[in-house]
């Protein structure tokens, strides 16, 4: 099982992490920032990067600047 | 009923009045953008005896609405030479509230040499005393000698040997709630310079015996509409990366688009910025007893401060923000994270502009002063601040006087006041937030980023800035602009929260017109004080050099400009 913001779903070998988020209807957007067990992945390599079983996604959406 | 603190550095006497009435539901910006309107003349000296300083709590200030106690700072501006408005969080707007003080006003010069600092005890008696025993004392030992005289239970509000030099792009330091270290600041537009002008040290506000309670017009609701819009903005925080990582999560979000100022605003990539950014952050503050998820004043529900420490585990700096980070660092080539904190630490200290110096110090570089991304040479370059060399003159009172001395062509100031964290070639809604705003190259004043369709297009971004310039003139107001982005989906509840406090009806027009007439009042008051649409004008090489990350110049015309604040 993988989770993202706190919900389980199935763990699918050979899926990036954008395809994983991408369920959830987030694009690749500069604006999401995707944390896999605490660190933060640039959204440039979203594509890149293959899930591991067990991980941890959280999403943090930027609202503000500052 | 609430009161204005009146300290007077003509006649050296302090004293409180009541609040007048046609202010009662004013705060903040919108506060100090109507006072100054009514009672400093738009073309006085910013230095002289005409102008005033102005520290205000929120509309909502007294009440459990977290981030209510924001503290405004505002006068006329020695940098831009229009209004200002600088805020901070902190504990101090908590404890003027508490002591049932709506906003202090401090006008005029001493006649004879001197400093002196306001004390509030702990009964709310007031006094003007001397502070030349603390005559260029910098702000962490001020704090330290505040808090050994009156105990830990106060608040500071200060300037450090930058702003009793009356380096224009001083900042005024405001103790933050806990261990009390003066890191949060208001630092832009010189308001430090403002306050030294008048030898007015510091306020030291004591926690008072007994809290002053505001007039609720209907109390009961007041209270239930404000648990409810606390519980939106703390279910919202709980995503927002500001509360998970702290505001350099926002790098996280420019480091790859071009939006992040590299090498003066070169509009180049620069990948090392992962060496300052979020996971090294966060890497630091674990292994070395740091902490983030910090609260800057009592009741935040957002939580984005932090304490960072050095290698050996103790205290280097707080309040560690992405506008510090972004400008000390990738701005100037420099990719040590802890070099960076030093430099916020100095800052902090002797109080003085993070946004402004920094930029001063990229001029520097790129004018062959000093090498680029060499940071011991930049710590080098505050340290001459600190000691009043003759550079270290011309740093202090900032970015553009520091180009013009070097003779350099590419000045990233509007109204004078260096940019924030953000090239506008690639946020041009935020470009032409720095370019209309009436308080200058401001970030804080309408950040448009992620908004309105793609931030290197022109689509909708005019709107962007316009809607938000009025949103931000209104959230300064009233709350800290992290806690408003949170409660946006429920904005009717400020209405609901307005009725209950001051009566009426409900009514979203009478929030957002908040915002509408102190944009109007802004632009008047800087349009008597001699500003014109000239002024209104991004530097000349964003719409030349087009940004080689994405091939973007800033092609927003005058024409487009001028129409973006005409309500």
């Amino acid at each position: 099982m993988i989770i993202i913001d706190g919900k389980s779903y199935p763990y699918q070998p050979d899926t990036t992490v954008l395809e994983a988020v991408s369920q959830l209807g987030i694009q690749s957007d500069n604006m999401v920032l995707v944390v896999i067990d605490g660190r933060v992945m640039p959204w440039n390599q979203l594509d890149q990067e293959l899930i591991q079983d067990g991980v941890e996604i959280r999403l943090l959406h930027i609202v503000s600047g500052g | 009923m609430w009161s204005t603190l009146n300290i007077n550095m003509k006649n050296l006497t302090v004293s409180r009045v009541p609040f007048p009435d046609k202010y009662r539901e004013m705060g903040g910006r919108g506060l100090i953008a109507q006072y100054m309107m009514d009672h400093v003349p738009p073309t006085c000296d910013p230095l002289g005896e005409e102008n005033k300083l102005l520290i205000c709590t929120t509309v909502f200030a007294g009440t459990n609405l977290t981030t209510a106690h924001r503290i405004s700072i505002g006068g006329k501006s020695p940098l831009t030479g229009g209004i200002k408005e600088s805020n901070a969080g902190g504990y101090a707007a908590n404890l003027l509230a508490g002591q049932g003080i709506r906003m202090a006003v401090v006008e005029g010069l001493p006649d004879t040499d001197g400093l002196w600092l306001v004390h509030i005890n702990a009964k709310g008696e007031v006094a003007l005393e001397d502070a030349t025993a603390y005559e260029g004392t910098n702000n962490y030992e001020f704090v330290d000698k505040m808090h050994e005289k009156y105990g830990k239970t106060i608040a500071t509000i200060s300037i450090g040997s930058a702003g009793e030099r009356i380096h224009r792009i001083a900042s005024i330091q405001i103790s933050e709630f806990g261990e009390g270290y003066p890191s949060r600041a208001a630092a832009r537009g010189g308001m430090g310079s403002v306050m030294g002008s008048k030898r007015l040290k510091a306020i030291v506000i004591e926690k008072p015996e007994t809290r002053f309670e505001p007039e609720y017009a209907d109390r009961e609701t007041f209270k239930a509409v404000c648990t409810e819009l606390n519980k939106v903005i703390a279910t919202g925080a709980k995503a927002d990366p500001f509360r998970n990582i702290g505001t350099i999560a926002t790098i996280e979000a420019t480091g790859l688009s071009g939006v992040l100022p590299v090498e003066n605003f070169s509009g180049k990539l620069f990948p090392e910025y992962t060496e300052v950014g979020a996971n090294k952050f966060l890497t630091n503050l674990a292994s070395r007893g740091g902490r983030n998820k910090q609260i800057c004043q009592p009741g935040c529900v957002v939580k984005c401060s932090n304490v960072y420490n050095d290698k050996e585990g103790n205290y280097l700096t707080s309040g560690f923000e992405y506008e510090t980070i972004a400008l000390f660092g990738p701005n100037c080539r420099i990719s040590d994270l802890d070099v960076i904190a030093r430099m916020d630490r100095i800052c902090d200290d002797c109080g003085i502009d993070t946004i402004e110096v920094a930029n001063a110090i990229a001029i520097s570089m790129e004018m062959g002063k000093i090498p680029w991304g060499d940071g011991e040479a930049a710590i080098g370059l505050l340290q001459e601040i600190k000691d009043g060399t003759e550079f270290g003159q011309l740093l202090g009172n900032g970015c553009e006087v520091v180009g013009n001395a070097l003779g350099c062509k590419r000045i990233p100031v509007v109204k004078h006041q260096g940019m924030a964290g953000y090239d506008p070639r690639n946020t041009k809604g935020t470009g032409i937030t720095y370019a209309t705003s009436p308080q200058g190259a401001d970030h804080t004043a309408g950040l448009t980023l992620g908004r309105a369709m793609a931030d290197t297009g022109r689509a909708a971004q005019g709107y962007a800035s316009n809607k938000l310039q009025v949103a931000m003139a209104f959230a300064d107001s009233m709350m800290c602009i992290f806690a408003f982005a949170n409660c946006v989906p429920s904005m009717p509840l400020l209405a609901d929260l307005m009725a209950g406090l001051y009566g009426g009806k409900p009514d979203i027009t009478r929030v957002t017109g908040m915002g509408v007439k102190t944009l109007l009042t802004e632009k008047a008051y800087n349009k008597m004080a001699g500003m014109t649409e000239a002024d209104d004008k991004i530097p000349e090489f964003f719409k030349t050099e087009a940004s080689p990350a994405t091939g973007s110049v800033f092609d927003v015309g005058d024409a487009e400009l001028a129409c973006i604040l005409n309500f």
